[in-house]
């Protein structure tokens, strides 16, 4: 079996080294998935309930292990995964083990006259999941938790660049008593295992979360089967300051939403739209604020921000930038990878980019670095205008204090979350999801655990006659007879 | 099977208030006896309207901050209180058996596990309230719903299972946001003081107070202003004054009052299989709970053989102390409702067969123990089919056909539970459908689950227990309705 090294980005030292999966792993893992799906899927929800709440409960032993772990292999900031990451798991699996019994169902009743109907909300079965890099074991807990708690398998395969705390969840799915084959990792790339589990012809429903692009090719290959498919793809999110707004509040919130997890969040800002009268006090004081972030070891709780995921990542980051610098965009801040001791690690410095053109590249495709781009609007139409003129639709945000302007924005911004005067907070009662290119399917909330189940509707003659009234619209025969 | 001999010193009750024990403003005080022996245990404190006065001033304070508690931080409270009682269970058990007489095993065993798990529920349903979608339902104006806890509640709860009803009670209410004044029964307060001293430390003070007393003490709690809502567990007579009372000044009313279950069994029933599922769902917890199996109606071919077998399943049905391990049932309650039972049984008309049964149970002390009875030839308008006996007593009459089995079933003035019982499917779909009960089982009775709704039609009330339902009739809707147009 071919091999991986697991790097720390910051460090570029090995932090572990773990086998790669193939199609014959993955075949395996979906042949245990399927075999623990008969037991699994007959669980009764309380017994569902009761094994998530001990799997949050061991999360929540394991919380400094799994920080630190997140920290090492994604070279995110500490703080950020002791108080984001690790924690939002905990409360999703907390959850989703309450949400489990309380499926949605229409009412019983006869809705034909001599029919009774009711409705049974059944899983789906074995769900093929495919998670990215940049927040780990949250992705991982998005896709594995609601899937399980509505009585599905799960095959999970983590991005191959930080597959540790997926197989951590696991090992926790284990102790909480979960059985075997109803949380299986495959290690792998997504050429090798990823390609063959979304188009294993006994997986029943493939989740994937990561770039649009990908996105398609996973539907496509579901598509020849007909299974049904969840996508959580890429995003750019619009950060709309309205003339009104509080310009402290909106510099504070901009660099927060466009720096968080180093930039590499789907519903990170990345396009500050702001009104020309607050325009340049907007790029000052996010541009003073950006350089007083502080870059560093991730590791340290001193840091702000930690590394990029990869060289990789970074040489992608700063080609962004490169490309529209040369296409006349101004650099404010940053645009490079900081000197001295971070220059062995994929850091990036926050990057503050103006005068981009409308249909320039960084406005256009997700950079997923600490990169935001700043636009002037000439007015609230102009403003949600620009706001929706993306392929992208996963979260916004408006900033302006008045009620009617914070309303009608939140109605006119085609995306799956508006938060207004705030950018960021995800609660796990809340749906997370997008319109047009960045998807369909939702994360959290109960929305997220109906795409996991089947809906059945059960109805039953109540009449005991063999002859109905209705089959006179099929056949007479006999009518005269009877 | 031994009597206590050594005699304990009697409990000196307290009320439970913001937070901690209380002394009563009142000298006056109720027994508390242990049914199995008849022997004085505590004397509990007959609540005040002072003493209410001062729980409600204490929950109204908390109601400030915990309606401002996240659904998460509410979850995280209960999922705490719950594993409390869990790893409490024995002192609790040995305490509700003091006040109640119930087998300790069985309540080991068929009380606290459900309990702690329907706390469990609540806990996870206080995060996924119900709302409609908001949108512009009229042009120019975004529209929501908001759900928000109802405020604070007055609740009163029964002597049958009381641990178990002040969970019913406190779990939905407590979930959604609410503050509570709950009043237990004055021959069962322990459990309920010993459950808010355990839900103590994961509340803040004044969340959950419990204040004891009778009637005039529960008079008090549901006319005291403070309560936005009042909720009962109880008789219908009682769900009546409570009712009357809340209407005064237009308080929320939740009542989960008497039952009399039907128990339809056609011919195509196994019987034998019939009488056993019957007998325990009739005789468990003495037959005091609001949807016992206590109203047989078989059908004419059945009727004989079901009979039979019921009989001999009540012959064995074991009455014991709380330490009987083999004890299916226990005492009543006190010596009031042995006083009814016996009534019920003493004035049985001439028509009736007791064909096992019928009286106090001999050889157990000064117990109010009363034998597992079966009644057969009774008629539709006597005594013990049309009133709740809250006993051990299994009434069996024989219809002629469906039609009449099924006007038997809903002549009652009660509407909670019932059950049919048939292999036939389309029967089946007919009956339930037709059932005027809150809830019928098909070839089972009596078994709950958290998900599900618990409550009446008719007389028996209205409001759920158990289910989302429960935790919807906690709280409010608000619909926000904002103009977007400048």
């Amino acid at each position: 079996m071919a091999t991986r090294d697991v790097v720390n980005p910051a460090t570029g030292e090995v932090v572990a080294t773990v086998e790669l999966a193939g199609p014959a792993e993955v075949d395996a893992a979906v042949a245990a998935a399927r075999a623990a799906f008969a037991e699994w899927s007959r669980t009764t929800p309380a017994e569902r309930s009761t094994a998530l709440h001990a799997l949050a409960r061991r999360l929540d032993a394991m919380a400094d292990d799994l920080a630190v772990t997140e920290t090492r292999q994604t070279g995110k900031a500490i703080r950020l995964s002791r108080e984001f990451d690790v924690p939002g798991t905990v409360d999703n699996a907390s959850f989703f083990a309450g949400a489990a019994r309380l499926l949605e169902g229409r009412a019983a009743g006869e809705y034909s006259p001599g029919h009774t109907s009711w409705t049974r909300r059944e899983p789906v079965g074995v769900v093929g999941s495919v998670a990215p890099w940049n927040y780990p074991l949250q992705m991982a807990g998005w896709k594995v938790l609601p899937a399980v708690a509505a009585g599905n398998t799960v095959v999970l395969k983590p991005s191959e660049l930080t597959p540790l705390t997926s197989l951590m969840l696991v090992d926790a799915c284990r102790d909480a008593g979960i059985p075997d084959g109803v949380v299986s990792v495959v290690v792998g790339t997504g050429p090798q295992a990823g390609e063959a589990l979304v188009a294993h012809p006994d997986v029943d429903m493939v989740s994937f979360t990561g770039s649009t692009a990908v996105g398609r090719r996973v539907m496509g290959r579901a598509a020849e089967r007909g299974a049904r498919v969840h996508l959580e793809l890429g995003g750019k999110a619009p950060f709309v300051v309205l003339d009104d707004a509080d310009p402290e509040a909106a510099v504070h919130g901009a660099v927060a939403g466009a720096l968080v997890n180093t930039g590499q969040d789907c519903t990170a800002a990345t396009r500050a739209i702001v009104a020309r009268s607050l325009y340049d006090e907007f790029v000052s004081g996010v541009a003073d604020l950006m350089r007083s972030v502080r870059v560093g070891d991730p590791a340290d709780p001193a840091t702000d921000m930690g590394s990029l995921v990869s060289q990789r990542q970074q040489e992608r980051v700063h080609g962004f930038v490169e490309r529209a610098r040369a296409a006349g965009a101004k650099v404010v801040t940053g645009g490079r990878a900081p000197g001295g001791d971070l220059a062995r690690g994929a850091f990036y410095e926050p990057t503050l980019v103006t005068g981009a053109a409308p249909d320039s590249e960084i406005l256009r495709e997700e950079v997923f670095g600490p990169v935001l781009v700043v636009l002037p609007h000439d007015g609230d139409d102009d403003a949600i205008a620009q706001a929706n003129d993306t392929p992208y639709g996963l979260a916004a945000s408006v900033w302006t204090r008045d009620v009617v302007r914070a309303q009608d924005a939140t109605r006119r911004i085609r995306a799956g979350c508006v938060w207004v005067n705030d950018h960021i907070p995800i609660v796990s009662e809340m749906p997370h999801g997008g319109y047009k290119a960045s998807g369909f399917g939702k994360d959290m909330s109960v929305y997220s655990l109906e795409e996991y189940t089947n809906v059945k509707h059960v109805m039953t003659d109540l009449t005991g006659t063999a002859r109905k009234e209705w089959h006179r619209t099929v056949f007479t025969v006999g009518e005269d007879h009877r | 099977m031994t009597t206590p001999t050594t005699e304990t010193p009697v409990r000196r009750l307290r009320h439970f208030v913001d937070g901690q024990y209380v002394d009563p403003l009142s000298e006056e005080t109720t027994p508390v006896v242990d049914p199995s022996t008849g022997r004085l245990v505590a004397q509990a404190p007959v609540g005040t309207a002072q003493d209410v006065d001062r729980a409600y001033a204490a929950a109204a304070r908390a109601f400030q901050t915990w309606r401002d508690a996240t659904p998460s931080d509410r979850q995280r409270a209960l999922l705490h209180i719950a594993d409390a009682i869990e790893a409490r269970a024995d002192e609790l058990v040995r305490l509700e058996g003091e006040n109640t007489g119930k087998p300790h095993a069985l309540t080991a065993s068929e009380e606290i596990p459900p309990m702690v798990d329907q706390l469990r529920f609540f806990a996870g349903a206080a995060r996924v309230l119900e709302g409609r979608a908001a949108g512009e339902y009229m042009a120019g104006h975004t529209s929501w719903v908001r759900r928000e806890p109802v405020g604070v509640v007055g609740q009163v709860t029964p002597w049958n299972y009381p641990l178990m009803m002040a969970v019913w009670k406190i779990g939905p209410a407590l979930a959604a946001g609410n503050t509570v004044v709950l009043k237990p029964s004055e021959t069962t307060p322990e459990t309920t003081l010993l459950l808010a001293e355990i839900a103590a430390e994961f509340l803040p003070a004044g969340v959950l107070n419990v204040v004891t007393g009778d009637r005039d003490t529960g008079r008090a709690l549901v006319e005291h202003p403070t309560a936005q809502m009042v909720a009962i567990t109880g008789s219908v007579r009682a769900g009546m004054e409570v009712a009357g009372a809340a209407a005064r000044d237009v308080k929320r009313v939740h009542l989960e009052l008497g039952g009399k279950a039907p128990v339809i069994v056609f011919d195509d029933a196994d019987a034998a299989a019939a009488a056993e599922a019957i007998a325990s769902a009739g005789y468990f917890n003495a037959g005091q709970d609001c949807t016992s199996a206590t109203r047989v109606l078989a059908g004419p071919r059945v009727h004989e053989d079901f009979v039979a077998a019921l009989t001999e399943q009540a012959r064995r049905s074991k009455v014991g102390r709380p330490d009987d391990d083999d004890a299916a049932l226990g005492a009543v309650n006190n010596a009031n409702q042995l006083e009814r039972v016996t009534g019920f049984l003493q004035r049985l008309p001439d028509h009736a067969q007791v064909l096992t049964g019928g009286g106090r149970v001999e050889g157990l002390g000064d117990g109010f123990f009363v034998e597992p009875t079966v009644v057969a030839g009774l008629r539709q308008d006597d005594e013990i089919i049309q009133n709740e006996v809250f006993g051990p007593v299994i009434t069996v009459q024989r219809f002629t056909d469906e039609d009449e089995a099924l006007r038997w079933a809903n002549g009652v003035q009660y509407g909670l539970a019932s059950s049919v019982w048939t292999k036939d499917f389309g029967r089946a779909m007919r009956m339930s459908r037709l059932l005027d009960f809150g809830c019928v089982w098909i070839n089972t009775h009596i078994p709950l689950v958290a998900e599900m709704p618990h409550g009446g039609f008719k007389h028996s009330g209205y409001g759920k227990d158990l289910s989302m339902y429960a935790l919807e009739d906690y709280t409010r809707i608000k619909h926000v309705m904002a103009s977007i147009e400048a």
